[in-house]
């Protein structure tokens, strides 16, 4: 029997579950596509982690679950956490566990993209982007499937290129045309990809980096990281060392872990079943017609069973849990 | 007689000003009701786009007055034209032109203050006129003003005592100051939720647009100055324009020693706030901050996040400090 402790991050795009043990060891580790739904993809997560674990002859006694990202409210209730965080605090404390000499990290990814400042291993200052997608990955990957090329592929054609096309990315929807454009007065399509790239990193500083300094060591990280053009044009641009790590895109993961780990600090074993897999949970939107707030509520159900509702602004929204 | 006043804009500048001089007339009082989404899409509905979220809310607000007029015999809607004040002080346009607009958009009983000191509009004078309307003789329109001005005058003294108060107990919580104006801070569905998100993430709150600037002495008749010690903004700028801008600053300055971050809260699009927040956030260095603006969209996880995240990271940063004060690191 060892102590474990699960970290789920649930991004817009991705998935990532990690388990690890009393000394922050990765012992298991899942990374998969949310496809829009996270029941499912966090269900196949851990499952995955369990398949691991069985592997690896681990009995586990599970002593927190933390959760994370944008769905951490929903996963959070389904999966019993014992923590719910957002994802800076999260990403900051699972990078810092690594690399405790951090001053700079960078992080894209689907949706979100944040910038964080860290001085003696304590987080002093952030920034995230605004609403505007323009410079995350869903950036890249809508233009990717534009271009015909496979997401994982991109950062390999954008190095092939030695003269990056210029693209100006201040809107995605403007982007697009521009690329259009350099496309069809003949640009191939590697310098296309690199200037993609390189435009990422030019809208992410220009959005995030402004007045800021970004001093060594700078880790990059979250889903974009895995794409070697990104690192590249990084590099170029900022003239600095960028470190990425293998598991960069299962920090946010990490760190949810190790702040579940942190706030048990006797080392309760809690009671999680591996066996999600089989329970069938259902979720279900409605509008709350209590007042003219109309409030959207979700209400989570297990096995036909209702075990939290949210969204409410006020206590009527939730009154639904108790008739229902 | 009864009176409507729509929840919104202008009645956050005032809150005890006009109910007071209202119900010290004898005249019934009514609200609208408190914002509510309906409240707002009714308002998006009216308003040209490009106008800001508090005011689409504030036409929404009226909206619902207008509606309820003939139900609860309502006999006018008190909307108050604020353009000028005393040392040349100026407030965002828009309050200028509420009246103008709504009685173009509605077909109702509209009726006003002008509170206009550049055009020789005082704030008395502008009383004097809106009670003759209604049809009341001057000494009682004078005294029901005065009695008014001093409970206004005394709400105000009473909010800015207390905050001190607050800011001078001594807990462990973290001292965050929201910078926004009224109408948004106070506001049920734009300011109040995200007030009550910091209070469950056990944080004290402290709001900006309560200060010294706007405290004037009980002397009502008198021509009244500043105190040159409470004219704090200048620490930021000399050249701010509007009056808020220059209250809300004053709030931050007068409050700097004692607090651990600051929110800077605004609604999508605002100029005014767009440029000193921006200002005020270069200018104040030592103090975390991070700007919130909100608009139409409904979804919370964003800004949960946010929030969260900075409370978070003071948190980190207040352990920290504590550490090392007691020299464990």
């Amino acid at each position: 029997m060892a102590k474990c402790y699960i970290g789920v991050d649930i991004g817009s795009i991705s998935t990532k579950g990690v388990i690890i043990d009393e000394d922050k060891n990765i012992i298991a580790s899942e990374y998969l596509w949310t496809e829009g739904d996270p029941i499912n993809a966090v269900k196949k997560v851990i499952k995955s982690l369990k398949d691991t674990l069985d592997s690896k002859m681990i009995v586990p006694e599970i002593c927190g679950i933390g959760t994370t990202g944008s769905a951490r409210y929903l996963i959070g209730s389904i999966l019993g956490a014992t923590i719910i965080k957002n994802e800076i605090t999260a990403h900051a404390i699972g990078t810092l566990s690594k690399y405790p000499d951090t001053r700079t990290i960078l992080e894209i990814g689907g949706q979100d993209s944040k910038l964080i400042i860290i001085k003696n291993g304590i987080v002093v200052d952030y920034a995230m982007n605004t609403l505007c997608a323009a410079g995350t990955g869903a950036f890249l990957s809508s233009q990717a499937k534009r271009l015909g090329v496979d997401i994982e592929d991109l950062g390999k054609v954008a190095n092939l290129s030695k003269n990056p096309t210029k693209i100006a990315a201040r809107c995605t929807v403007f982007a697009e045309s521009d690329l259009v454009h350099k496309a069809q007065i003949g640009h191939s399509k590697e310098d296309i990809i690199a200037g993609i790239c390189r435009a990422v990193v030019q809208n992410y500083l220009n959005n995030l980096a402004k007045g800021k300094k970004l001093e060594d060591k700078i880790i990059f990280q979250g889903g974009v990281s895995k794409n070697i053009g990104v690192v590249k044009a990084f590099k170029d641009e900022l003239n600095k060392e960028i470190y990425v790590d293998e598991n960069s895109h299962l920090m946010g993961a990490l760190g949810i872990a190790i702040i579940s780990k942190n706030i048990n600090k006797n080392g309760n074993v809690i009671d999680f079943n591996f066996d999600i897999q089989d329970i069938k949970f259902k979720t279900i939107g409605r509008q709350c017609n209590g007042c003219s707030n109309n409030c959207e509520i979700v209400s989570i159900y297990k096995e036909e069973k209702l075990i939290d509702t949210m969204g409410a602004r006020c206590e009527k929204g939730y009154g639904i849990k108790q008739i229902s | 007689m009864k009176i409507g006043i729509p929840r919104g804009l202008a009645i956050y500048e005032y809150p005890i000003l006009f109910e007071k001089f209202f119900l010290n007339l004898g005249i019934d009082i009514v609200y609208s009701n408190i914002t509510t989404k309906n409240i707002l899409k009714n308002g998006i509905n009216l308003d040209i786009d490009e106008n800001c979220l508090a005011s689409k809310i504030f036409l929404g607000h009226v909206n619902d007055l207008v509606k309820r007029k003939e139900n609860e015999k309502i006999d006018y809607i008190f909307i108050p034209r604020l353009c000028t004040f005393e040392n040349n002080d100026t407030i965002c346009v828009k309050f200028f032109a509420l009246y103008d607009i709504c009685n173009n958009i509605f077909d109702s009983n509209f009726i006003t203050i002008n509170i206009d000191y550049e055009h020789n509009q005082s704030e008395l004078k502008g009383f004097l006129k809106l009670g003759k309307k209604l049809g009341f003789k001057y000494t009682d329109i004078i005294s029901s003003y005065i009695k008014a001005r001093k409970s206004q005058d005394d709400y105000d003294r009473k909010k800015l005592n207390e905050q001190s108060f607050k800011l001078y107990q001594s807990n462990n919580k973290l001292n965050i100051l929201v910078v926004a104006h009224p109408y948004i801070v106070y506001d049920s569905l734009v300011g109040k939720p995200i007030c009550n998100k910091l209070e469950k993430l056990g944080v004290n709150i402290f709001f900006a647009n309560i200060n010294n600037l706007n405290m004037k002495n009980n002397k009502i008749l008198k021509k009244k100055k500043y105190n040159i010690k409470n004219q704090n903004y200048l620490k930021i700028s000399s050249s701010l324009y509007w009056k808020s801008s220059k209250a809300l600053l004053n709030g931050i300055i007068e409050n700097l020693d004692k607090i651990d971050g600051i929110i800077y809260l605004s609604v999508f699009p605002c100029g005014t706030d767009c440029l000193v927040y921006e200002l005020s956030s270069r200018k104040i260095k030592d103090i975390p901050s991070i700007n919130i603006i909100i608009d139409e969209q409904d979804s919370d996880i964003g800004l949960d996040t946010r929030i969260e995240s900075f409370v978070d990271i003071l948190n980190m940063k207040n352990t920290r400090e504590i550490l090392k004060k007691s020299k464990v690191i």
